[in-house]
């Protein structure tokens, strides 16, 4: 056993004890073989001694279980790190940013409070998973689709919390914009419900966001200013059918008209589904299989252009992607609806895009209806067809393409153990994704690190669909030197992106700090505020220390890492 | 209220007995009019993920634990991140005479299993108590191992 910084051993034994008698000792963890597995499986400082750690574990199952461990955290001044189901990994899974928290891990309450199917909603709390959520619907025969993530064993909560996106509508991807009411435990221990839920008598806390009042809900994601608890969710009734259509277009300069394009139709509303952007002369698209990486790879005619140092030689690869009937750029947009009406969104989309000279416009798979047959079922996330994850079905599909790009980057002396994602937001436009490729490149090979063909053709993602992800996926190590190169790189691309003006939208939590800096207008103006917040709400300071960076008073300056 | 699945003809896995209530409180009102037995409409045997049973003990509890943590990953078919992980491992290493669906392995042990799930391989991550508790895991080591000549159950 090993006791919170600041905490006496014998102070600590008691807290704990506290906790036993809320929960049960055996929701209490304090063995070493217990108390890591709330590390990140995917730290960069995997088995090192500054990796964080967690001094203990409590799991409560019920709402009036987490005002009691709060409360007693304060009484003990323990801190406490609070999560849900701990899988966003390339995030920092479950590990506290304030090594030797204590984890209120949630896991345990996975009730699924309501669904209904006629006003199209449900309420869960922190342990319900996207699987939980989607069996359950299905079991009960509700004609409702629901936004999906992927890996789809991950919180529907503890996604939102974290700003977190799912593939499907355009509508319903922003996951924390697509909650309706919150019941939140404050870091002292008392409770409150946000919106209509602070109405006693009222059913309608997943129908109107606002109640009356300030909106405090936007204050407890990615915040360490309470527990989340309960929350709503918008569902869609049943999306009859899906299609998905393929845009190409023959030059290195078209990027700029695909983009301004799409934003038109997905702005309007009328593509309504998740586009993938892409470059079929550089690389196949997110989705493609092992075998289509692999023939990719051993094309020699293409890597000979694309194996080069720095970006490409356009005329080559326009050349080579007239030759082959394949475009310079792509865009892989999205239809959700009644069959009738996403054949009309997808020929206005269609006749839209084919205004740019030499684009063309292809319906890409088959049409999906709902609901799904065993035949069409089995048919997903093949080559060619639609991935689960765009249909609203649990999957680990994405993972498993995360891990392949893992293991296909693995060495003998850094074998890989997991990723680590750098998510910096960028304009959606193409003269900023083409200066984020030629930035992120420079800083990856002043670092040494080796990138492989197809990065001038791999695009940013439109989770939020009026701006790009730019997400890059750092391969985590066996090889601690390499990690610790990889960690001052991440440190280093921070600074660089705010120097363009781009910020992360989520970080891992090692570089909570580093991210919160950089937002620094006005004399770190909105950090100040959030201590303001903080202090009042939390004035023990025992709450998700450095969360966000938001330290409590007493670990700031530096006190706490 | 138990759901009996549809078992697929292109999957390993045997699931006549999986299903079962969730572990939620969600009180099952109706009956499922889209999952049907002739497995003509939409069913979960794909999909997986569900939770196990309350109810069901021994083997047939390994085996519900087993689908609702492991075959998520491990099962056949497309974007399996385990399986898919196996197959390369093996390629690799020149090895053509293991499955990477985990159901069909003759080699397991419930050692080997519990050693896997709480310190992570490669890409897969441990899990933790509230996860998987150590009762269950013990319970997807002996389902696991079933297929094992080597291996006797106490």
């Amino acid at each position: 056993m090993r006791a919170p910084p600041g905490v006496s051993e014998a102070t600590f034994r008691q807290a704990l004890q506290a906790f036993a008698n809320v929960v049960g000792s055996e929701w209490v963890f304090t063995e070493e073989s217990e108390t890591r597995l709330y590390a990140d499986a995917y730290s960069p400082r995997g088995g090192l001694d500054n990796d964080l750690w967690a001094s203990g574990a409590v799991a409560p199952e019920n709402t009036e279980q987490v005002q009691q461990i709060m409360r007693i955290a304060n009484e003990y001044k323990i801190p406490i790190y609070a999560f849900s189901t701990g899988k966003n990994l390339g995030y920092g899974g479950a590990a506290p940013v304030y090594s030797g928290s204590v984890m209120l891990d949630l896991k345990r309450m996975n009730k699924i409070i309501e669904i209904n199917e006629k006003r199209h909603y449900a309420i869960v709390e922190p342990g319900v998973t996207l699987f939980d959520l989607y069996n359950e619907i299905q079991k009960r025969g509700f004609k409702l689709s629901m936004e999906m993530m992927d890996p789809g064993w991950g919180s529907v909560i503890g996604n939102a919390l974290d700003h977190g996106c799912a593939h499907t509508t355009t509508y319903g991807r922003d996951r924390f914009h697509d909650h309706c009411g919150m019941e939140v435990v404050l870091p002292d221990g008392d409770l409150v419900r946000l919106g209509m839920g602070a109405l006693p008598g009222s059913n309608m806390s997943a129908q109107f966001h606002y109640g009356f009042g300030p909106w405090l809900d936007g204050m407890f994601s990615q915040s360490n200013f309470g527990v989340v608890t309960q929350m709503g969710f918008h569902l869609r009734p049943e999306h009859e059918a899906y299609r998905s259509g393929l845009i190409q277009v023959p030059r290195f300069e078209d990027l700029e008209a695909l983009i301004d394009v799409e934003c038109h139709v997905t702005h309007s509303g009328i593509a309504n589904g998740m586009t993938h952007f892409g470059s079929p002369v550089q690389g196949p698209p997110m989705g493609a299989s092992m075998d289509t990486f692999k023939k990719f790879a051993s094309n020699k005619e293409l890597m000979s252009i694309l194996a080069v140092d720095g970006r490409p030689d356009a005329a080559k690869l326009e050349d080579y992607g007239a030759r082959n009937g394949i475009g310079y750029w792509s865009a892989d947009i999205k239809f959700h609806g009644p069959e009738e009406i996403i054949k009309a969104q997808w020929e206005y989309c269609k006749a839209k895009f084919e205004e740019i000279p030499g684009a063309w416009a292809e319906q890409h798979g088959p049409v999906v209806r709902f609901p799904l047959t065993q035949e069409q079922e089995a048919l997903l996330n093949t080559e060619g067809n639609a991935e689960k994850v765009h249909l609203g079905v649990p999957s680990l599909n994405r993972f498993s393409m995360q891990q392949f790009l893992n293991d296909m980057q693995s060495t003998p002396d850094a074998p890989s153990t997991g990723h680590l994602y750098f998510a910096p937001m960028i304009p959606k436009d193409a003269a900023s994704v083409m200066k984020a490729q030629d930035v992120f490149y420079k800083v990856q090979k002043d670092f040494g690190f080796k990138i492989p063909p197809g990065h001038f053709g791999r695009l940013p993602l439109g989770w939020y669909y009026r701006s790009f992800i730019y997400l890059v996926a750092f391969n985590v190590t066996k090889n601690a030197e390499v990690n610790r190169r990889t960690e001052e790189m991440y440190r280093e691309m921070i600074k660089i992106a705010a120097s363009h003006g781009w910020g992360e939208y989520r970080t891992h939590a090692l570089f909570q700090k580093d991210v919160m800096d950089v937002y620094n207008f006005n004399d770190n103006a909105l950090l100040r505020l959030n201590e303001v917040i903080k202090d009042a709400l939390d004035p023990n300071g025992v709450l998700a220390a450095g969360k966000s960076g938001i330290w409590p008073k007493h670990l700031r300056n530096g006190g706490g890492s | 209220m138990k759901v009996k699945l549809f078992c697929g003809s292109f999957l390993a896995l045997a699931l006549a007995a999986c299903g079962g209530a969730p572990s939620s409180d969600v009180a099952a009102s109706n009956e499922s009019p889209s999952i049907s037995d002739s497995g003509e409409l939409w069913d979960t045997s794909l999909t997986f993920g569900f939770s196990a049973s309350e109810d069901a003990t021994g083997l047939e509890r390994g085996q519900q634990v087993y689908d609702q943590w492991c075959a998520i990953c491990h099962a056949d078919g497309v974007g399996m991140a385990g399986t898919d992980s196996l197959k390369r491992t093996y390629m690799m290493a020149g090895i053509t005479d293991m499955s990477p669906i985990l159901t069909e392995r003759t080699d397991l042990t419930p050692e080997y299993i519990e050693l896997v799930v709480r310190q992570g391989i490669k890409s897969m991550p441990y899990f933790r108590k509230t996860e998987v508790s150590d009762e269950d895991l013990a319970l997807i080591g002996a389902y696991l191992a079933q297929n094992n000549p080597d291996y006797q159950e106490e």
